[in-house]
């Protein structure tokens, strides 16, 4: 069988011509950028049956691989398409997808997304020179795009600068939701940990802590890594990487034995280093607002993240992001005061 | 003079602060391992990443791949981007900080004292109220500044916001048991077992529980799973707890096994403690025994006080108050070494450091007085006197009494003095204190001599017999020096007394060389030798 997906280059899909390929991801996907006969540019991201088919190196079923990969290619596109018809303005939704078989190949699963011309954020010409104004408006949509879905109790799952982009001047939105989970009781959304990339990842799940409410480990998650695209924008710093540099190597989650919970006053210890340390390099207007979020937005323990207000709220949603829009928006005026 | 009571010597953690507690092996010692994470997909992730990244570099990239390296361990690539992050001069100064950290070229400013420092953990607390890290090295300085009450509601306020973990727990035991609060260093004890029944809070507990006769009722059970465990670091403090219970009830052999296993892989403190079991109880356990002493300043201090190096253990005593300077008996013990060395001024800011954390500790207050006497400074060190003044009639107090008679002595007052020196003898012979009896002997003939120029020969015949049955480095050197000034004095002339002089002397020089020649004293001679200290050859 022939790696179609790898090789779609040149080809027409539907009603998209495939300009170039643009990079692989793992091997089981294939990046293009792609034209629709109207004119729309756009990005394909085909998933690779083939490769999986041919895996070698996987110590299971290949069945179950190639299972599981289509099962990871329904899911994204299905959520999408929740995502698409509920207009989440905040989120990059599928324009198309689809299936595209030739003789010899296995066929090739697609989806079709809206063009960013800069690439996501951490590659956005306006990352270098704009300052904070620019880089809080764009926090203040990733928020934005994060509530809209969390709303429809989706967790995105692998929320880092690589997926977000930046549309236009400053028009950020949350892109990939090929590790996101809905909390819709299947068995796939109850039994699932931590998908995402572990670079980025909340630092219980490094520990290899898992929450048992579905809530507090996904939603919880995902404000951890809101809390380090704020590190990340207001401060060019990752956030997991600078906590590690502040935490004594005994307590590093791959030389640590002993558990999240008994690891957790060292690892509070150095968050709360980073943060002193990010804040302090801010303009002293914005210093207390920015420190505050970080807080809420690191805390070492998923159950107590998120706005002091709302996570330890009886009832309705303890990880609602709405208080934290509305902070991001006062420090976005704040900093355009004294830009 | 005097030094701490050893008699009831407990195997307690130190209490360091917590970035170089982390460097110890206790802080991450565990029994159980947790499920591995697969860190395998973010290792390929980060391959690609990478490969992006050289194909077209972008500074936004360095600084996450830099962070990334990081979590996943690859110290060479973090290292390549942070020297590329450090050529971006437009990214931000946290990112350079962060760069310079994973190349070790942070730069550390000088703490300052601990007033200084003080100042800083307020602010830290204040700032982030749920660090109980911070809390807890705040309770630390309060605590070398003497300041119980505040070190007490650090404590606290460590202990509610991490309740059973290690660190803080086993700091909090060793703060309660300083300030002599036995009973609470328990309850905290025993509530963070209760809550996370980690070996290396049981033996702290059991060593607190051991001391006040409140033996928990798991002890069985968990002394014989940690003499089967392979674990024998987590467990060594247990063992080395037990044991002692065991020693202290008589049962010498009894406790041989548990000291065994324990020292297999012993912790620090019972590195620490260790020691004074060989020293003082089980000699004949030395030769077996494979524990690398250099590992503790503790130990250190108190085997190189055995090899009869006063001038060396003055130094080796101020690097364990440096560690642990809330803590007693490193300047006890310096003040000690230091004064048979004939260091007095040295051996007076030592004890003056150690009141600072021990504001009320006689032993200290004593040696304080004993040493500025010593030192020809009677005004200084009677005004230092002048908190034990009461307790000088006190029957039970030996050094006190003997300090008050080198005070009165050094004030001109020789039969007073004389009296008060006697007095101590005769009370150190009837707490049956043959130790102490002697160390009062020598040093009211040191002081005799100096004020009078003679001796009394019977007296120092019966001193003589006694240094060379009694076998103590403090007596042995203190004797040394006596000979010294004896060899020094013509003693008015008199044939008699220069001869039970010179018998003196070489009786003491044989008992220092046999001394020198047994087990205990060699100790430290046998354990590892330590590195160099830059690491490399010389």
């Amino acid at each position: 069988m022939s790696d179609l997906a790898s090789n779609l280059a040149g080809k027409t899909i539907g009603k998209w011509k495939v300009d170039k390929k643009l990079s692989t991801s793992g091997g089981f996907s294939s990046a293009y950028a792609v034209t629709h006969e109207d004119g729309t540019t756009a990005f394909m991201k085909a998933t690779n049956v083939t490769y999986a088919a041919n895996s070698l190196q996987f110590h299971g079923s290949r069945v179950d691989l190639m299972s599981g990969l289509l099962d990871e290619f329904r899911h994204e596109r299905d959520l999408l398409k929740l995502c698409g018809e509920e207009r989440l303005d905040r989120v990059v939704v599928a324009l198309d997808s689809g299936e595209h078989q030739e003789p010899g190949s296995f066929f090739v699963p697609y989806l079709v997304f809206e063009f960013c011309p800069h690439g996501d954020m951490r590659r956005h010409p306006k990352l270098q020179n704009a300052g904070l104004v620019w880089r809080l408006k764009v926090f203040h949509g990733i928020c934005v795009g994060l509530s809209q879905l969390h709303s429809r109790s989706i967790a995105q799952g692998d929320l880092k600068p690589a997926n977000v982009l930046v549309f236009g001047e400053d028009f950020s939105k949350i892109s990939d939701l090929g590790f996101s989970l809905r909390d819709d009781k299947s068995a796939r959304s109850t039994n699932s940990g931590f998908r995402g990339d572990l670079s980025f990842a909340p630092l219980e799940t490094l520990y290899g802590h898992t929450e048992r409410d579905w809530n507090v480990r996904h939603k919880g998650g995902d404000m951890f890594m809101l809390g380090g695209l704020l590190a990340f924008l207001v401060a060019d710093v990752h956030l997991v990487g600078k906590i590690l540099t502040k935490l004594p190597m005994a307590y590093h989650p791959q030389v640590w034995k002993g558990g999240y919970t008994a690891a957790l006053p060292a690892v509070r210890t150095a968050t709360y280093d980073t943060v002193q340390e990010i804040t302090a390099a801010l303009p002293k207007e914005i210093q207390a607002d920015v420190q505050e979020m970080l807080l809420w937005l690191s805390e070492p323990e998923p159950a107590k993240r998120g706005h002091p207000q709302t996570v330890l709220s009886q009832g309705g949603d303890r990880y609602s992001l709405e208080r934290i829009i509305s902070i991001a928006d006062r420090i976005g005026k704040q900093a355009r005061l004294i830009a | 003079m005097n030094e701490a009571d050893h008699n009831k010597r407990v195997v307690l953690p130190q209490w360091l602060p917590f970035r170089q507690a982390s460097s110890q092996r206790e802080a991450g010692a565990f029994q159980s391992t947790e499920t591995p994470v697969d860190f395998g997909p973010a290792q390929q992730a980060f391959v690609e990443a990478l490969e992006e990244f050289r194909v077209s570099p972008s500074p936004y990239v360095a600084i996450e791949l830099m962070g990334t390296a990081q979590v996943l361990g690859r110290t060479e690539v973090a290292r390549q981007m942070a020297e590329y992050v450090l050529t971006q001069n437009f990214l931000g100064s946290v990112a350079h900080t962060q760069a310079l950290a994973v190349l070790g070229r942070e730069s550390h400013f000088p703490l300052g004292d601990q007033r200084a420092q003080l100042k800083l953990t307020k602010q830290r607390v204040q700032k982030f109220p749920r660090d109980a890290i911070a809390w807890l090295d705040q309770a630390r300085l309060y605590t070398i500044l003497g300041s119980y009450q505040n070190a007490r509601r650090s404590v606290l306020a460590a202990l509610h916001l991490a309740p059973g973990e290690r660190f803080i727990t086993r700091s909090a035991i060793r703060f309660f048991v300083h300030f002599g609060k036995w009973d609470e260093a328990l309850q905290h004890a025993q509530r963070a077992y209760a809550l996370n029944a980690d070996p290396m809070i049981f033996g702290p507990l059991l060593s607190v529980a051991s001391r006040l006769g409140k033996l928990p009722a798991q002890v069985k059970g968990v002394v014989k799973g940690a003499l089967a465990s392979p674990n024998q670091f987590l467990h060594s403090e247990t063992l080395e707890a037990f044991g002692t219970l065991e020693l202290m009830a008589g049962a010498d052999q009894r406790s041989k096994p548990y000291f065994r296993q324990a020292w297999r892989d012993p912790a620090l403190s019972v590195v620490g403690h260790s020691q004074w079991i060989l020293r003082e109880h089980l000699p004949t356990l030395a030769p077996d025994q494979k524990i690398n002493f250099w590992t503790s300043k503790e130990a250190v201090s108190w085997l190189r006080f055995n090899t009869l190096d006063f001038g060396q253990t003055t130094i080796d005593a101020n690097e364990w108050a440096l560690e642990e300077p809330f803590s007693r008996s490193p300047h006890i013990l310096g003040t000690i070494a230091a004064c048979i060395s004939g260091d007095f001024a040295n051996a007076a800011q030592v004890a003056e450091r150690g009141l600072i954390a021990n504001p009320k500790d006689d032993i200290l207050q004593n040696n304080l007085a004993f040493a500025l006497l010593r030192d020809g400074r009677v005004i200084e060190g009677e005004k230092a006197f002048a908190p034990l003044l009461s307790r000088v009639d006190d029957k039970k107090e030996v050094a006190i009494a003997a300090t008050y008679g080198l005070l009165l002595m050094s004030k001109g007052q020789v039969a007073a003095g004389t009296q008060y020196y006697l007095e101590a003898i005769n009370r150190a012979v009837e707490l049956k204190d043959r130790r102490n009896a002697v160390r009062a002997s020598l040093n009211f003939i040191v002081s005799n001599l100096e004020a009078t120029k003679t001796i009394d020969s019977g007296l120092l015949k019966s001193v003589q017999t006694a240094i060379a049955e009694l076998r103590d480095p403090a007596c042995l050197g203190v004797a040394a020096v006596l000979a010294k000034q004896l060899k020094a004095s013509d003693l008015g002339g008199s044939d008699t007394l220069s001869t039970a002089a010179r018998e003196f002397a070489e009786s003491v020089d044989r008992s220092r060389e046999k001394f020198q020649q047994s087990v205990v004293a060699n100790l430290l001679a046998a354990s590892p030798k330590p590195p160099p200290p830059d690491g490399g050859a010389a």
